[in-house]
């Protein structure tokens, strides 16, 4: 729900006081961000990232 | 002085030529290579098979690799012709003939006339794959936390001393000390090589401190995820955990499965409800972060672990 990122953001951000880093994947096989990613892509913070998985060979690293 | 003369001479070189009993070995080693290479180029292909995701990780792999021929004499190959010919002032570098065959073979529309490649099929199991997957990655930004971590213990190598278990000969570093002393005798070469000539490698214990991480693992399961997403999410998570698994000794894993609502799960359920259908709700991802919030703060609030939630949707 859309009402919902704006809360999203603000934990993330309280939970980045504490955790290494906050990871976010996004399963995605479309060419448009979800709402959720477009709040998350104005998060600036180094600890936070995130990832558009849009084929599933891009599962794991390399 | 009889005695000490035996003693001296109770060590020989031997300058056999070992190359051909290492054949088998370097065979091994090429067939090896040969797999790594192929696992290498299949990678995000292997990963990504259902058989494996879906599997309890016990199983073999196969791998296609090209089979390699042993050298051999071939008579007459192709019925073609094989030499080449100069024109009688011939320099260096001039190209005299052609292999016609080097022409390659593959696939295509219409009958060939060349021989195709042949593939055979080499097992690997999902722990070699995942060595190679994972041989270089760790986690990111972890910090030193409080000392009293378990700590792993390793060996290492690093010592050379006159004392030690035969097995454990530095056979360089004798050779060396005996050439030296020769040397220094006056007769230089390798001969008579002494007890006093000796070299062991020996071994140190290393104790490192381990870190302990706690990663939060979040997973959307509601409606919204349809086959591809929850296939692709599974498949994350099915890897992500066996790297920290395998990487790390002391990793703890909180699983949190959410749709509207969010609740802490089971490793088995979790992955289950990735294969599962879920009912048709919107997700509420806030409901997620504050559940790991809370995670995070009655089990981890201590300084112990980094923490590391990742979350898909």
């Amino acid at each position: 729900m859309t009402s919902d990122n704006e809360r999203c953001v603000r934990l993330i951000k309280e939970m980045l006081t504490r955790a290494n880093i906050f990871g976010y994947g996004e399963v995605n096989q479309y060419n448009r961000n979800s709402t959720l990613m477009t709040a998350y892509k104005n998060i600036n913070l180094p600890r936070f990232l995130y990832y558009v998985i849009r084929e599933k060979t891009k599962c794991t690293p390399r | 002085m009889e005695f000490e003369s035996a003693r001296r001479h109770s060590f020989i070189v031997s300058r056999e030529d070992w190359s051909l009993h290492r054949k088998g070995y370097q065979d091994q080693a090429r067939h090896q290579q040969k797999v790594r290479e192929a696992i290498k180029q299949n990678l995000p292909d292997l990963i990504s098979e259902e058989s494996i995701v879906l599997s309890d990780g016990k199983q073999i792999i196969k791998v296609p690799i090209r089979s390699l021929d042993e050298y051999r004499f071939i008579y007459n190959y192709n019925k073609s012709k094989h030499v080449g010919q100069g024109d009688g002032d011939s320099q260096v570098g001039d190209v005299l003939g052609v292999d016609p065959s080097a022409r390659k073979g593959g696939a295509g529309e219409g009958a060939g006339d060349q021989p195709g490649e042949d593939v055979v099929e080499a097992d690997i199991s999902l722990a070699d794959l995942e060595s190679m997957l994972f041989e270089e990655l760790e986690l990111p930004y972890l910090q030193q936390k409080d000392k009293d971590q378990i700590e792993i213990t390793d060996i290492r190598f690093n010592d050379i001393r006159k004392k030690g278990i035969m097995s454990n000969i530095d056979k360089k570093r004798t050779i060396l000390e005996n050439l030296r002393r020769n040397a220094t005798a006056g007769q230089p070469g390798i001969h008579g090589i002494s007890p006093d000539d000796l070299r062991y490698k020996t071994w140190e214990e290393i104790v490192k401190p381990q870190s302990n991480a706690v990663i939060l693992a979040m997973m959307d399961t509601s409606g919204s995820m349809g086959s591809f997403e929850k296939y692709c999410a599974r498949s994350f998570f099915f890897w992500m955990t066996r790297f920290l698994r395998r990487q790390y000794e002391k990793v703890d894993i909180v699983f949190i499965a959410h749709h509207t609502e969010a609740k802490e799960v089971s490793e088995e359920e979790f992955l289950r409800a990735a294969k599962a259908a879920a009912r048709s709700a919107p997700p509420l991802m806030s409901k997620r972060s504050k559940l790991s919030t809370a995670a995070i703060r009655r089990r981890f609030t201590t300084s112990i672990r980094s923490i590391f939630p990742t979350a898909t949707i």
